[in-house]
């Protein structure tokens, strides 16, 4: 297994054990305001120092990695599904299902990227429910293409000719030779994917279409340092570097993958 | 013999790999004369083409060389990069199996041969063009394929643009991988007749390289049968037809002249796990302790090598004759 | 544009039918048909008395595993992701073997192409290309077919391998009586390989009859321009062919009318340019479309 899958899957489950963990880990309560204490520099009680309203920094980010990457993960989730299950309807059938299925793809394909959340969040509220709702409507779409260029592919070649001369049904040749042969792509495009949501979720909380004030997100605390940039930077580093350290394992994992996972790469000695 | 144009001597190839060294040319040795062709046989991974590429200089960079590459005069060897380029095109040129995809997609095949003469003569864009139009009659391509991109031309007149490209500048020396291994059989004889003629008009020398012993037989004048990277056999064409020497030459005689299938057991070793011994001694039917332990050296006789424990340059009794005349 | 045009023939048991042409005449296409992974514009392809074509989807499943393929590309016919192990036991369960005799069975189907169990982890691409080209028609065989297309089944193999697999292949159909459809272009293996063979020119057959009269005095003069691109394996020999190779072979998609084989053809006559022959029996059980014959 490459060296960059290893570090980028350590980092992601480190990430996902603090962020479970949060509760344990963290002996004060993120959301603690404390008046008298705001503003303090690094110190052995708070090692991340505290905010404007005295809240400890350190749980408020081990608290933000909760949110990030349940958000993350609930997109890449939904997409996975709804792209698999379009896509290899579409690849498989064909005709008429697969063009209505790839003008919905297109239309949607149309809006930009960041402008759909926008409006989303602009009519049903700003919250990050919508912003998982808003993100996952528009990039399944990448999911569903992929997946229906691989079965295209897929069911033109030999082996497929080979299982359904072999009297294999339909179904099983989906379930056993198409759909594992066109996952594994998919699975460094989620990667891709994931890290990709992360900054657009930080994104769209910095400027308050996200998660919404208290809740410990690393967009918003941000968002909310900016005002302290000169006096306390460490309020926008800690939240920042997690934001950088969390895209890059994420981008480690998905380029280690692609060449793991593709089982001809790497073995054949070219003469 | 006249002195040879081209002489290989103990040629050595190691690749580093991540998964060891592999020697992909152990010891193989040649010499090809003016106007003269020499075949070099084998399988898939024996290291024939690699051996045809080290003598272009164009072997990727983890590759380790030693031995002696001698080209007229020079040691092509011990050349600086910058000497040996001036060797390419001009002196020697090397075609591929698959044209398509060493001719550039996007430029006509007769503006491709135009570039190649005047990569390496000065003259004139026009001079260029006209002296393409001949190469391009000479080859046997009808004129309105001068304009044509190379995706219009059918496999074998790909293979001719090929042909013309690389004897755009009069090289006293081709290399040909595989030719005609993608073309149909009709196809191939004529791209075989075409390299025949071009052959005795330039007098040229030809390093053919090739798996198929139909083509050894119409073109070769020596033929090199080569297995996991070394010289087995070097023997004349007739020698090579008449009288098959070497195990393993004999079992691909069988597989190809027998009236019935003959096949040969096993299969191609591995590169990357050497074997112990004669590299055929799996299997060869003749194989005796000897040949498992002790690699054999290359022995001449009558002007015919081979690298056999069992070779005495007696062929008496080996005689495949009268298998070859009666198909 | 007609990829087969107008084509019949008939294979039974036990018998080993060439399908010999240049790339692009129809004969991959030919091969599918006759398995029913291509559906015919017309025609019909009958299976032991049964047309394939009228079949129900579900009917046409239970009747597949006897009629197999076996790929040129063992590579792409192989899933990558499978191992050899369950390379071997799909058909087995698809046929409805228990389980705990899939094993055996699989040991069994190793033993007659000269493969260890050594091999049963690996995965497709960990294979040599005569181990994959084996492995695919060992599968092939587990379904014991009773009809076989091989599609240029050594053309990928190195020379020393070729043998084997044809060997194998032809010990199947002596033995189990399988018939053979064997697609290729090497004349050489062909001649060893069938008993019976057809030519195939731009989609339709040139010449059909016995394979060793075919190759001991061609008809057709398309056949003829084959045969004499046998290269002699004797140097005497060499460029002693009369010139009579002319042309390149066409494209499929632009067929000349009258006799197709008219444009290269040394002996055409008016005739030729505008009338098409039908195939004609020219006693010997060889039939030729060519109106000088």
């Amino acid at each position: 297994m490459p060296k960059t899958v290893r570090i980028g899957a350590i980092i992601i489950i480190c990430l996902l054990v603090v962020a479970c963990l949060a509760p344990v880990l963290t002996p004060v309560n993120p959301l603690a305001v404390n008046m008298g204490e705001k503003l303090q520099g690094l110190s052995r009680q708070h090692p991340m120092g505290t905010d404007q309203l005295g809240r400890d920094v350190l749980s408020r980010v081990l608290y933000g990695a909760r949110t990030s990457m349940a958000a993350s993960f609930s997109v890449v989730i939904i997409c996975l599904a709804v792209g698999i299950a379009i896509g290899c309807i579409a690849g498989f059938y064909g005709g008429v299902i697969d063009e209505l299925l790839m003008r919905l793809v297109d239309i949607m394909m149309a809006f930009p990227p960041f402008i759909l959340p926008i409006a989303i969040t602009g009519i049903l509220g700003p919250s990050l429910t919508n912003i998982i709702i808003a993100l996952a409507l528009t990039s399944w779409v990448g999911y569903a293409r992929m997946v229906r260029s691989s079965v295209l592919t897929l069911k033109h070649l030999d082996f497929v000719a080979a299982a359904k001369a072999m009297g294999s049904s339909r179904s099983r040749i989906i379930r056993e030779h198409i759909v594992p042969n066109a996952v594994h792509p998919l699975v460094v495009y989620a990667a891709f994917n994931a890290s990709h949501t992360i900054l657009a979720i930080s994104g769209l909380s910095f400027i308050g279409l996200g998660a919404q004030p208290p809740t410990p997100e690393w967009g918003n605390m941000l968002s909310e340092a900016c005002s302290f940039m000169g006096s306390s930077p460490y309020l926008f580093i800690f939240p920042g570097l997690m934001i950088m350290l969390t895209v890059l394992a994420f981008n480690l994992l998905g380029d280690g993958l692609r060449d793991y996972l593709d089982p001809r790469l790497g073995t054949e000695v070219d003469l | 013999m006249r002195k040879p144009l081209l002489e290989v001597k103990d040629l050595q190839i190691k690749f580093e790999t991540k998964r060891g060294t592999i020697a992909v040319s152990d010891g193989v040795s040649f010499a090809i004369g003016e106007n003269e062709t020499l075949c070099l046989v084998g399988e898939s991974g024996c290291g024939k083409s690699v051996v045809a590429v080290s003598i272009m200089g164009l072997l990727p960079a983890h590759a380790r060389v030693a031995g002696e590459i001698r080209y007229r005069e020079a040691d092509l060897l011990q050349c600086s990069p910058g000497e040996w380029s001036r060797f390419r095109g001009r002196e020697i040129a090397m075609i591929f199996e698959q044209p398509m995809s060493c001719l550039n997609p996007v430029i006509s095949a007769g503006r491709q041969i135009a570039e190649a003469y005047a990569a390496n003569n000065r003259c004139s864009k026009r001079e260029a063009l006209a002296e393409a139009r001949r190469k391009l009659d000479e080859v046997g391509i009808p004129e309105n394929c001068f304009v044509k991109f190379p995706h219009e031309l059918s496999g074998g007149m790909q293979q001719r643009v090929m042909i013309a490209i690389a004897l755009a500048c009069r090289p006293n020396l081709l290399i040909a991988d595989e030719p005609t291994a993608a073309l149909d059989v009709t196809v191939q004889c004529q791209i075989l007749e075409l390299l025949h003629c071009l052959k005795d008009r330039y007098r040229m020398s030809m390093l053919l390289i090739t798996h198929d012993l139909g083509v050894v037989a119409e073109m070769a004048d020596t033929v090199g049968v080569m297995y996991a990277g070394t010289m087995m056999e070097l023997s004349g064409v007739e020698d090579f037809f008449y009288r098959p020497g070497h195990p393993y030459s004999r079992a691909l005689m069988n597989v190809v002249a027998g009236n019935a299938l003959s096949p040969i057991r096993g299969s191609v070793p591995h590169l990357l796990e050497p074997v112990p011994g004669c590299p055929f001694h799996a299997r060869c039917v003749d194989a005796v302790e000897q040949c498992r332990r002790a690699r054999p050296q290359p022995r001449i006789v009558n002007g015919r090598m081979e690298r056999c424990h069992h070779f005495t340059g007696d062929n008496s009794g080996r005689q495949l004759d009268q298998m070859v005349s009666s198909r | 544009m007609r990829a087969v045009d107008g084509v019949s023939l008939s294979i039974s048991r036990g018998e080993s039918f060439g399908l010999v042409g240049e790339s692009g005449c129809g004969k991959s296409t030919l091969g599918k048909l006759l398995l029913r992974m291509l559906e015919p514009t017309a025609g019909r392809v009958s299976y032991q008395g049964s047309d394939l074509g009228l079949l129900s989807e579900g009917d046409m499943k239970g009747l597949r595993p006897k009629l197999q393929p076996i790929f040129q590309d063992a590579d792409g016919s192989l899933d990558p992701r499978y191992t050899v192990y369950r390379l071997l036991a799909e058909p087995l369960q698809i046929q409805g073997m228990e389980r705990r005799k899939i094993g055996g069975m699989i040991q069994d189907l190793l033993g007659r192409v000269n493969l260890g169990t050594e091999l049963l982890e690996r995965h497709p691409h960990e294979l040599s290309g005569g181990q994959r080209q084996r492995i695919g028609l060992v599968r092939a065989l587990a379904m014991k077919p009773d009809f076989i297309v091989a599609d240029e089944p050594a053309a990928s193999l190195d020379l020393s391998v070729q043998a084997q697999v044809l060997d194998l292949l032809n010990s199947v159909r002596e033995r189990d009586g399988a018939g053979l459809l064997y697609v290729s272009h090497n004349l050489r293996m062909v001649r060893l390989m069938t008993q019976r063979l057809a030519i195939m020119y731009l989609g339709k057959f040139m010449e059909t009859g016995d394979t060793e009269s075919f190759f001991t005095k061609p008809m057709h003069p398309y056949s003829q321009m084959l045969v004499s691109s046998l290269l002699s394996l004797d140097p005497a020999k060499r460029r002693a062919r009369k010139n009579m190779i002319t042309g390149e072979p066409p494209d499929p998609s632009d067929a000349p009318g009258g006799c197709r084989f008219h444009p290269r053809c040394p002996y055409r006559k008016p005739l030729c340019l505008h009338e098409e022959p039908g195939l004609k029996d020219v006693g010997n059980s060889t039939k030729v479309a060519c109106h000088l014959v």
